[in-house]
């Protein structure tokens, strides 16, 4: 309370009103107190009754402790048994430890033992040598104080350090899927064994009756078996081949890829840059491996089908021909093989596709004989063939073609041979009707025959066109270079006759396909004439230094042809480019190899070309070779056919103009 | 057994494999009842071998969990998986049921 009150020195009291009010000395009077052990208010004179003794007994005095709280601690102190107990045990353990550091035990500072024993091991190999005095010095301590020795660690099972990181919890989530359950059915069944008996009998009686009843129709269709079979072997085979071919096409597509992009598409691109010029594109080559040595003597191609030609294989070679010929179909779908291959007997000459049934195919054969071929079939025999001993022309048949129907619906083709004649054959039921047409006398006096007897001398006709137009009138090339005009209405007299037209004999002649007065033929004498009808002089005329075996009209112009000549070269003219110069000329085979006959496609820019030795060459035409005539304003309303006859009128003009005109000189270094 | 029976007429006793219900697939029928028939060769004193081989056997060709049940006469009605169902008779005188159930 003193301190109280010099704090609250200066201060009022608060004192409660009720405050005994004492003076000073009473204030200052001294009262003792006196404090004894003694508990004044517990009982000292409790009893109890004893049965034992049957007597009152006066009961212990209650202790004056009262325990309100008792907690076990784990001090020790120092003095205690235990504390000695645990110091002598540490001192065995430290006992080598604690020698030299003696000075600072007896100081009994704990904190500095703690930093010591951290350094015992380094010290106890350095003063290994100490050792002797250290044990020395143990006993001494022991001796002199027992209880100095509280230097010792012990060990403290709390002193550690925990460390611990938390890294970020790995977040998980739940995905999952229910499937259906596979789809289940039951099935309930009992078993006997009388059950497995009766099944088992059924069974057997089952199987005996199948095997019965095959075995009758086993005998029934033993017979019918090998018909069927061999019928569907046929019908097996036949589709087998349909889809082989199918399969062929496919592959050779695929091996021949490039060559039919270019086919349809690719353009030489030069042929911007040299107007007036142009080139060929080799594009596929067709041959047929026993068909080699032949010579291609015939082109033609399909009406219906632009990419079905038909090939003829004979021989041009006429001191060593060859014994046999062939007739081969290509597609152009199928490069490598043939689509219909044809083997003859004698060698094939020439060869026509009809166009109103683009099955027919006719042929004529070095033997004098010819034949129709239904393509459609299998080409082991002809349709219709001519008669050998009575019918057949007595020597090469050049060139046959389709005429006509007769009156009678029955189908009709002519031929022409070397031996002079001009037959009119009939397709009729079972066999060829023949009709001579015409043959061709020379204008020559007869010659005398061996017995006396006047022979008169006939042309050897190689060569045969009908009118476009005009379906009597035909053309007629020979040996001798002379070209006749020709009606079917007369069989005796020409209608005009070109004497001298070429000084060999006439390989071909072509009727212009705009300007049906309008031919062109080609010669052994290195010549192509173009010639206009009734009129005895050619309007052009080129030499190409080199025998010409066949010219075509382009079918796309009225102004363009081509030819193939001996040396392998493929020679293309344009009159409305160039009326002295042809715009191509290109080799198509090596030199020592000669061309023999050129077809133009009906509808696609390109040519076939056949070669000696029985390979036919595919060459596409590049764009100045087909060239279309510019449309003015003023033409718009006119057709192609009449624009392309109108270019040829005009170029005619130019050359028709003087009444005699001497054809230019050929002036061309070849 | 009605086989035992002496009769006048000759019973034959079959003894090839007959299968009553299948609906697995050629190949798995097939190889399940010839598994069958070695197996009821094999053992052929012990049903409960012949049982223990075959849905061994099944297990480890076509997958887990096939049943077997092998025996002269009992009655059954199970739920099996579909296309792997086997219910046949062999020897003559024992029907094999298995089928797989997961």
């Amino acid at each position: 309370m003193g301190g109280d009150t010099d704090i609250i020195r200066g201060k009022m009291l608060l004192k409660p009103d009720d405050q005994l009010q004492l003076t000073d000395t009473e204030l200052n009077e001294e009262i003792a107190r006196e404090l004894t052990i003694k508990n004044t208010r517990v009982p000292n004179n409790l009893v109890v009754w004893s049965y034992h003794r049957r007597e009152y007994v006066a009961v212990p005095h209650p202790p004056n402790i009262v325990t309100v709280l008792n907690v076990l601690g784990t001090v020790v102190h120092n003095d205690s048994e235990e504390a000695k107990k645990q110091l002598v045990g540490d001192i065995i353990v430290t006992e080598q430890i604690e020698g030299e550091d003696k000075n600072v035990n007896e100081d009994g500072k704990e904190e500095k033992t703690h930093e010591e024993s951290d350094g015992i091991d380094d010290e106890e190999i350095e003063e290994g040598e100490e050792d002797k005095a250290g044990d020395d010095l143990i006993e001494f301590d022991a001796d002199e104080d027992n209880m100095t020795q509280k230097a010792k660690k012990l060990p403290n099972q709390f002193n550690f350090c925990e460390r611990a990181a938390l890294t970020y919890p790995i977040p998980s989530k739940d995905a999952w899927t229910e499937t259906m359950p596979p789809p289940t059915a039951t099935c309930k069944g009992t078993i006997h064994q009388w059950e497995i008996y009766d099944n088992y009998k059924a069974d057997y009686e089952q199987h005996r009756l199948e095997k019965e009843k095959e075995r009758k129709v086993l005998a029934v269709h033993k017979e019918d078996v090998k018909k069927t079979t061999l019928h569907g072997d046929a019908a097996m085979a036949n589709r087998m081949l349909q889809a082989a071919k199918t399969l062929e096409r496919m592959v050779n597509q695929n091996v021949f890829d490039d060559i039919l992009q270019d086919y349809r598409y690719w353009d030489d691109p030069s042929d911007e840059f040299k107007p007036g010029e142009g080139s060929l594109l080799p594009l596929w080559k067709f041959t047929y491996e026993k068909i080699k040595k032949h010579d291609v003597t015939d082109l033609c191609f399909n009406n219906k089908y632009y990419d079905l030609f038909a090939v003829a294989y004979g021989s041009m070679k006429f001191d060593d021909p060859m014994p046999n010929g062939a007739v081969c179909l290509y597609s152009l779908k199928n490069p490598s093989f043939p689509e219909w291959i044809c083997m003859t007997d004698s060698p094939v000459m020439c060869l026509d596709f009809n166009v109103q049934n683009p099955y027919l195919l006719v042929i004529g054969t070095m033997e004098g004989s010819v034949a129709v071929y239904n393509v459609m079939l299998a080409p082991t025999t002809p349709q219709y063939k001519s008669n050998n001993v009575i019918q057949k022309h007595a020597g090469i048949v050049w060139q046959v073609c389709w005429a006509p129907d007769t009156e009678e619906g029955n189908m009709a083709f002519f031929s022409i041979s070397i031996d002079g004649l001009i037959n009119y054959w009939v397709l009729n039921q079972n066999e060829l009707g023949v009709t001579n047409i015409m043959t061709l006398f020379l204008d020559h006096s007869p010659i005398s025959g061996p017995d006396g007897t006047k022979i008169p001398l006939k042309g050897c006709g190689t060569c045969l066109v009908f009118h476009p137009n005009e379906s009597n009138v035909f053309m007629v090339g020979t040996e001798e270079g002379t070209i006749y005009k020709c009606n079917t209405a007369y069989s005796s007299i020409y209608m005009q006759t070109y004497v001298e037209a070429h000084n060999m004999p006439v390989h071909r002649i072509v009727f212009n396909k705009f300007n049906s007065s309008i031919f062109a033929s080609c010669s052994g004498d290195w010549r192509i004439k173009i010639w206009e009808d009734d009129r005895l002089e050619p309007l052009f005329m080129f030499d190409l230094g080199v025998s010409i075996s066949d010219v075509q009209w382009a079918p796309y112009s009225s102004t363009v042809l081509a030819c193939v000549s001996n040396d392998g070269k493929v020679t293309v003219f344009d009159l409305n480019v160039n009326k002295y110069r042809p715009i191509c000329s290109q080799a198509v085979v090596s030199k020592r190899n000669k061309l023999t006959r050129l077809a133009f496609s009906n509808c696609l820019p390109f040519v076939i070309i056949g070669d000696n030795k029985g390979t036919v060459s595919t060459m596409k035409l590049s764009p100045n070779l087909r060239l279309k005539v510019k449309l003015t304003k003023k033409q718009a309303h006119l057709s192609n056919y009449e624009l392309e006859s109108a270019k040829l009128d005009k170029l005619l003009s130019f050359v028709r103009e003087p009444a005699v005109l001497i054809p230019p000189k050929d002036n061309k270094e070849n | 057994m009605a086989e035992v029976k002496k009769d006048d007429v000759i019973k034959i006793l079959h003894t090839y494999p007959l299968c009553r219900k299948c609906d697995m697939t050629d190949e798995m029928k097939q190889e399940a009842m010839e598994l069958c028939v070695t197996a009821a060769e094999k053992y052929a004193d012990n049903y409960e071998s012949v049982s223990r081989m075959i849905k061994e056997t099944m297990d480890k060709r076509f997958g887990a969990s096939w049943h077997t049940v092998v025996g002269e006469g009992y009655g059954f009605e199970i739920t099996y998986q579909l296309k792997h169902l086997l219910y046949m008779y062999c020897a003559g005188n024992l029907a094999i049921c298995i089928w797989k159930s997961a």
